[in-house]
């Protein structure tokens, strides 16, 4: 990471120092790593990511730069917007893993679209159980249903998550016989067919809770 | 006067001030000598009601007054018009009814009251009401220069209303420091940082806030970390609140009644009126004693009924209001990806929180004893101050990361919404989405700019539309228009948009429905500007006069032990504008008000050379101990 042109410290982020707690405005597109001044790595401190958020929101938030006039309040708001964006990204292992994809040159989320057969007969099993579910009369049966059904979910999702991430990790250090990007991308897919089924269950347990 | 700046410092900063614009009431407070106040001029509780009083021919009688008068003419009164804040009248309907004046809406969708034929839009009511808490807080401080001020929202707000709310605030002349939540304003003044601090857990200190008003619910989650307040998820109802469970009163009342008053009668907003004040006066006993009394007295229809109401029973009718607030905290936790037992501590904020059954569902719902210490009705205006303290420069110790409580997005073809930036994300935030034309050398795109949670568009709310024109022709799918969403720090939204493969930049800002455009603001204040010059003079004239006695006092004294060191000139010059001072405190017309000033810079020029004695006469006595009050 550069020098600091006011005060040469090392910065932690192009955005701000903290040294001299000036802040910069972006003359490049900046990746999410380089905004929170880390290495690209599909696995992430989730404790120093969320420090170095604090960190770096008490440097930029327009709330500390009232005084320095309108260009500086309008620097705060952009930098603040993009540190933001750049945490809600870090912060979720599928988007980080989705973007490491696409930074190694991968497919994208939309031009790869073909799923395993196998999956979408699960897929297609699922919707059927939460069909059921929502029809259901007893609400214990209905409970114990839909926690099963989630458990499932929850352990499939976690291992295609790990699984993506080890994956997405040889894939940065180019290591040979790495697991191919499409591979990933797909694996990626599947957890996005995931999440969409657990908002849905999520849908019929509040509307459960609401009802009694 | 010269020789009083020694202690009086002249060029204070204007004060920044917190404010909680409230359903039923309004507050300010500031942050002073280390922590928030409520303000309080002497002999005033602070509190301005929420309510508008008219009487034909007069001026409209704001909060205190309006309130005593309401109670013997309900016919002549407006209350909670927060709950018309940015709403078109199809979105209050219902709220209507409890307002005894006719209601219109323009082509902008603003409604407005006719009040003996003149329209009073909720911005303007809202300005009044906001007008009446800078005059408690200019009182209270002392000191007349226009606030700058942090104005609080509830945080299920959306972006019409907290452009209504912001409109208010322009309307009354108090400049705008920051928009923010209540609950997260209600965080900050339990200064609940310190006790994370202490506890030092991992991952942050999550607390709870509960914000049960007079019209609205909303519940935040928030985590609490290094001195930075971070919500995470905000969930609420800007229609459910201390008045619905009046009107489960106001309910019973109508249906008990029935033999006693005719339809027409019940459905009278004169009669509606008494009855929301009759339940509102029950519910306030109930939450003291065991059962309350409906007491209704119409003396022109005849009626003076009474009706014993018991806890119990209140507690049952209102039993589905209330489950309408734990519906939302779940959704809030859910968001949060946080379950009721992860809450470290629960904040009760708003009037509403004082029934005790609600405190039991609190209770029992997150499983903990909720923080009840600070009064609920004056929390949100104590941490608006906070912020406002964090505004002005006072402190980098404290910082909120706030989040915009609705999703935003555009209506695709077909009608669906599609969102750019999704509920709960952190403010300030910005986000570019890329479209382009359907057909062949199409030369422009429409663009309806939603928000809200729901699948189709018509569900949501729509802010607003507009038109990208001017696009070259091309084959479909060719042009490339970005459109920016960004949110600032307030939450309120800028949508801007381009066609880039041209290099043709057509940028609109959108001007969200039911809300004031800048012609009908300008307008309204230049309406209102004559008025308030008027006040305005007031109060500076009222200024200058307590100065002129201060002078004068400060001249006798100083004339007392110097008389004999001034030469004869100055004496005369300053006895002469002594006699000056004196007539001009005499003088009570507002429009004399240069006249007066003119008076006091003279008098302050023929005090100087008087002053200089003193001073001369203050350094020697310094030295052998005397000090300037001792002149």
């Amino acid at each position: 990471m550069a020098d600091c042109s006011h005060c040469n410290e090392v910065l932690a982020s192009p955005l701000a120092c903290g040294g001299c707690e000036s802040i910069f405005a972006a003359t490049s597109i900046l990746s999410p790593f380089e905004i929170f001044g880390m290495p690209i790595s599909a696995r992430i401190d989730r404790s120093l990511l969320r420090k170095t958020l604090l960190k770096l929101q008490r440097l930029l938030h327009p709330d500390f730069h009232g005084s320095a006039g309108e260009a500086m309040v309008g620097i705060a708001e952009h930098n603040t917007a993009e540190v933001n964006a750049a945490f809600e990204l870090l912060r979720d292992a599928a988007k980080r893993a989705s973007w490491i994809v696409e930074h190694l040159g991968g497919p994208s989320e939309s031009s790869e679209r073909q799923m395993p057969q196998p999956f979408l007969m699960e897929v297609m099993e699922w919707n059927e159980t939460m069909e059921e579910l929502k029809e259901a009369d007893d609400a214990d049966q209905t409970k114990a249903g839909i926690d099963e059904l989630k458990a499932e979910l929850n352990t499939q999702r976690a291992e295609l998550i790990e699984n993506t991430l080890d994956n997405a990790e040889t894939q940065l250090n180019q290591v040979a016989g790495a697991t191919d990007l499409a591979t990933i991308r797909r694996d990626l897919n599947a957890v996005r067919y995931i999440d969409r089924a657990l908002s849905a269950i999520a849908a019929i347990e509040l509307n459960l809770a609401q009802a009694h | 006067m010269a020789f009083l700046e020694l202690t009086v410092l002249n060029n204070e900063p204007t004060p920044v001030v917190g404010i909680d614009l409230g359903t039923t009431n309004s507050l300010v407070a500031r942050y002073h000598e280390g922590r928030p106040e409520i303000l309080k001029p002497p002999g005033h509780p602070g509190t301005v009601p929420s309510a508008i009083y008219f009487e034909e021919g007069e001026e409209p009688r704001v909060g205190n007054e309006a309130r005593t008068h309401a109670i013997a003419a309900p016919g002549n009164a407006i209350f909670s018009f927060k709950r018309f804040m940015g709403r078109g009248l199809a979105d209050v309907a219902e709220d209507l009814g409890s307002v005894p004046f006719q209601a219109t809406e323009n082509e902008h969708g603003v409604v407005s009251f006719n009040v003996h034929g003149k329209g009073y839009t909720p911005q303007e009511l809202s300005a009044r009401v906001l007008r009446q808490v800078g005059a408690v807080a200019g009182e209270a401080i002392g000191s007349h220069a226009p606030l700058t001020a942090v104005i609080t929202v509830p945080a299920y707000f959306d972006d019409a209303q907290r452009a209504a709310t912001r409109d208010a605030a322009r309307l009354a002349g108090i400049e705008v420091a920051r928009i923010i939540n209540e609950p997260t304003a209600a965080s900050l003044a339990y200064g609940l940082d310190q006790k994370a601090l202490s506890e030092g857990k991992e991952g942050g200190h999550t607390i709870a806030v509960y914000d049960f008003g007079g019209g609205t619910f909303d519940v935040s989650i928030l985590s609490i970390e290094d001195g930075v307040f971070r919500v995470l998820a905000t969930n609420g109802d800007t229609h459910l609140g201390g008045d619905d469970l009046d009107r489960v009163l106001v309910k019973l009342a109508i249906s008990e009644l029935q033999g006693q008053l005719d339809a027409e009668q019940l459905a009278s907003p004169t009669v509606h009126q008494a009855l929301r004040l009759a339940a509102e006066k029950c519910k306030i006993e109930l939450t003291n004693q065991p059962a309350g009394e409906l007491h209704v007295n119409l003396p022109e229809h005849d009626l003076n009924w009474r009706r014993e109401v018991t806890r119990e029973e209140f507690e049952s009718l209102s039993k589905s209001v209330m489950m309408r607030t734990l519906a939302c905290c779940r959704s809030a936790l859910a968001d949060a990806d946080l379950v009721a037992s992860d809450i470290h501590e629960v904040v009760l904020v708003g009037g509403s929180t004082r029934i005790p059954a609600v405190r039991t569902l609190v209770e029992s719902f997150f499983g903990q004893k909720p923080h009840t210490e600070l009064n609920p009705d004056e929390v949100v205006a104590l941490g608006a101050a906070v912020q406002a303290h964090v505004l002005a420069g006072g402190t980098r110790d404290i910082l909120l990361m706030d989040v915009t409580p609705l999703s935003l997005g555009m209506e695709t073809m077909g009608g669906a919404t599609s969102k750019v930036i999704l509920r709960n994300a952190p403010i300030p935030c910005q986000h570019t989405e890329g479209f382009t034309t359907y057909a062949d050398n199409q030369s422009g795109i429409e663009f309806n700019i939603v928000q809200g949670e729901r699948e189709l568009a018509k569900d949501c709310r729509s802010l607003g539309k507009f038109k990208l024109t001017g696009i070259p022709p091309m084959p479909a799918g060719m042009p490339k228009v970005a459109v920016r969403f960004a949110l600032d720090a307030n939450g309120m939204l800028t949508v801007t948009a381009k066609e880039e493969t041209t290099g043709n930049r057509a940028e609109i800002t959108v001007e969200p429905m039911n809300s004031l455009t800048d012609e009908q603001l300008e307008g309204m204040l230049m309406e209102s500007f004559e008025n308030a010059k008027e006040d305005f003079d007031a109060s500076r004239l009222a200024g200058l006069v307590t100065e002129l006695g201060t002078m004068l006092q400060a001249s006798e004294r100083g004339l007392k032990v110097a008389q004999d060191q001034l030469d004869p000139e100055s004496l005369a010059d300053l006895e002469e504008a002594m006699d000056a001072a004196r007539e001009a405190q005499q003088i009570s017309e507002p429009e004399r008000v240069k006249e007066v000033e003119a008076v006091r810079d003279l008098f302050e020029r023929a005090t100087l050379p008087l002053a200089a004695i003193l001073m001369d006469s203050v350094a020697k006595s310094a030295m052998s101990g005397k000090g300037l009050d001792d002149f």
